[in-house]
């Protein structure tokens, strides 16, 4: 196990790991730099890209033992010695991992480094509030339910101007909460420091719309109660776990099945998953949030003679509500990666934007290692002994 | 005991989504004692290659057995005690050729000393001393051959097996792997090496089977296989004319037939490698590779 552990290091090293790690950085460090207005912003795209260009080389270093399978198999160095193939699979998925870990860490490390350097950022850890859908937000205070240790709420609004009611108007919606005003922008994410309160046994929040000009939509599915914050550390850590398991796993799988249409097949198994995980980001960013929205929109358009109403939730047309509650079923089976490299922690940030660009990676990624492993594969086929 | 004991060998070959069946293998008896140099022989496609893989326990028989040192073939034991060069070289080519022995030696679980100390001693046998700290990548064929070899005895094996050892190696890389092999075998090694080179096979084994189709056709004593019973060979110091002519005339008297009188003639080898040696002792700082 050793042996593979430290062949496989020394030639992720030899083989221009360190090159393509290095240019990686300071791509990082550039995006955290210069990427977005605010240094939130550029934190979290910078990590989003991070944590992208991790999975990214998890599935290459993943899917190279399959290459390093062939080599072993051609020279047959490591079968003819006393070496166990079980031992030589687990050295070759530990050096994997323990790549694509340090790949994530360091990436990570540049978008910290780039952010501090632009003022710093602040990560929590994040409970989600509310369910799908949206809800209008009126001048009569609403109550949201949140973890008793709360410190911040972070939501996203969309604001539509009433007609009737726009002479005189301030340029920005303002929505109170706890207390004090905070400006809405379309598709920004806000996070705000609150003051939880009793209620019964309940722990809320109060919230409202201090401008009646304008009709407020809160995305509910937005909502997070942060609750904790944490430091760099963990936060990069705990987003390196996922691609260092990936990475990890699919080795194992290829240099442990170790027949010529085994390894390439297990591979394909896990890069389709990785596929679906990505196309599922889409489907949620493209469909259900951005549906959700327009959705939203036409409702208020529509029915401008009930905006006043407070705290009313605008409702789906019954059918669509129903095709996209089939779909999130259905999306559910599928874990999503960039869920999976935010848990326990996230940045805040434009983060809707970040994870479009990380979808994209990884159907590239998804599609390059599905290439790869086929192009394996007829090679595997071809071999005669 | 038999280092190497085979019986009714026979391995086949599918093609995927094909109906045809290829027989690699058919009907392989083996039995190698220790201490000798055994040769595999039979033209490409024979089934050496496959007879080899499946005594190292690297595919199964269709059918048959294969005992390694006692044990069954691929038996973790049997792999310990065994060295193996493939028929290529497929090393890692961004280990240099000292790293190379040491990656082999961890897997045979050498200890630090010992690997290096067997390293050194195999890098100067090999003649690949001054390379020892270059990459694979940059290797010739020749010195990537004698690296593999060098890797086959990291472990002191009792059994060393070889797949076409002196494939790609000029004239002095291949005296010096026969050289090695007959050091080897003289220190009670077992040795199975398959060649399409006969004069190689020749040089340094002392058995050999040739197979064709897979299966077996000739075996025996190499001694015994070339030995021609009708013939004598004679070698002496250069004489006279007058006394060239007396002894074919004792030929004559006894009725044999007397074929020839002639010098003897060196091979192509002994010529190539003394004009190598002139050459170098009288151009000590000559360049090249």
């Amino acid at each position: 196990m050793r042996a593979a552990l430290r062949l496989r290091l020394l030639e992720a090293r030899r083989r221009g790991g360190l090159l393509l790690l290095g240019i990686a950085f300071v791509a990082v460090l550039a995006i955290a730099l210069f990427g977005g207005e605010t240094v939130d912003g550029r934190y979290g795209l910078a990590t989003d890209v991070a944590a992208t260009l991790g999975y990214v080389a998890a599935v290459f270093i993943g899917a190279f033992p399959l290459a390093i399978d062939r080599e072993r198999k051609r020279s047959y160095l490591p079968s003819a010695s006393p070496v166990s193939p079980w031992q030589w699979a687990l050295g070759n998925s530990a050096a994997a991992a323990v790549i694509a870990a340090v790949f994530a860490v360091t990436l990570y490390v540049a978008a910290a480094i780039g952010a501090a350097a632009g003022g710093g950022v602040e990560t929590w850890a994040v409970t989600r509030v509310g369910d799908e859908g949206m809800f209008r937000l009126g001048p009569t205070p609403q109550r949201i339910h949140v973890p008793a240790d709360t410190q911040a709420l972070r939501l996203r609004a969309r604001t539509f101007l009433v007609a009737d009611e726009s002479l005189g108007t301030a340029d920005t919606a303002v929505i109170g909460i706890s207390g004090r005003g905070y400006e809405i922008h379309d598709d920004r994410p806000v996070t705000v420091p609150v003051d939880v309160q009793q209620s019964g046994d309940d722990r809320v929040v109060i919230i409202r719309n201090r401008s009646p000009e304008y009709a407020v939509g809160i995305d509910i599915g937005s909502l997070r109660a942060l609750t904790e914050r944490r430091s760099f550390f963990p936060n990069s850590l705990a987003a390196s776990i996922a691609p260092a398991l990936g990475a990890g796993a699919l080795a194992a799988l290829g240099a442990a099945a170790g027949a010529n249409l085994g390894a390439p097949v297990a591979a394909l198994a896990l890069m389709l998953l990785l596929l679906l995980g990505s196309l599922k980001g889409f489907l949620l960013d493209v469909i259900e949030y951005e549906g959700t929205l327009k959705e939203a929109q036409s409702t208020v358009v529509q029915h401008g003679d009930h905006t006043h109403g407070g705290g009313s939730e605008i409702r789906d047309h019954p059918l669509r509500a129903e095709a996209k509650r089939v779909l999130a079923g259905m999306l559910q089976v599928v874990p999503t990666i960039s869920e999976l490299d935010r848990t326990g922690a996230v940045a805040t940030g434009e983060w809707i934007r970040a994870r479009r660009i990380d979808s994209a990676a990884y159907l590239l990624a998804g599609a390059l290692a599905v290439a790869a492993v086929l192009g394996g594969l007829g090679i595997s086929m071809r071999r005669t002994p | 005991m038999a280092v190497i004991e085979a019986s009714g060998l026979r391995r086949e070959f599918r093609a995927p989504f094909r109906s045809n069946t290829v027989i690699a293998v058919d009907g392989l008896d083996l039995r190698i004692e220790p201490g000798r140099v055994f040769g595999l022989l039979g033209p490409n496609g024979s089934g050496k290659t496959t007879t080899i893989l499946m005594t190292l326990g690297l595919l199964k028989p269709t059918s048959g057995t294969v005992r390694v040192l006692g044990h069954p073939a691929g038996h973790r034991e049997a792999r310990r005690r065994t060295g193996f060069l493939p028929e290529e070289t497929r090393l890692y080519e961004f280990l240099s050729g000292e790293e190379t022995l040491d990656f082999v030696g961890r897997l045979f679980g050498l200890p630090r000393a010992v690997r290096r100390k067997r390293a050194h001693e195999l890098l100067e046998k090999t003649n690949m001393w001054e390379a020892r700290n270059r990459k694979l990548a940059t290797y010739s064929k020749g010195m990537a051959r004698r690296i593999g070899l060098a890797q086959s005895l990291i472990a002191s094996p009792d059994l060393l097996i070889l797949d076409e050892p002196t494939s790609g190696l000029d004239p002095v890389g291949n005296r010096g792997v026969k050289d090695l092999l007959r050091e080897i075998a003289a220190e009670g090694t077992t040795v199975l090496t398959t060649s399409h080179i006969l004069g190689d096979v020749a040089d340094v084994c002392d058995e050999i089977l040739i197979v064709h189709r897979g299966r077996p056709i000739l075996s025996g004593n190499v001694a015994d296989l070339l030995a021609d019973a009708e013939r004598l060979a004679w070698e002496s110091d250069s004489v006279s004319t007058e006394a060239r002519e007396r002894i074919a005339e004792a030929f004559r008297a006894e009725g044999a037939e007397l074929y020839g009188v002639r010098p003897p003639a060196t091979t192509l080898e002994s010529l190539f490698l003394d004009a190598l040696t002139r050459d170098k002792e009288s151009h000590p700082d000559a360049g090249g590779a």
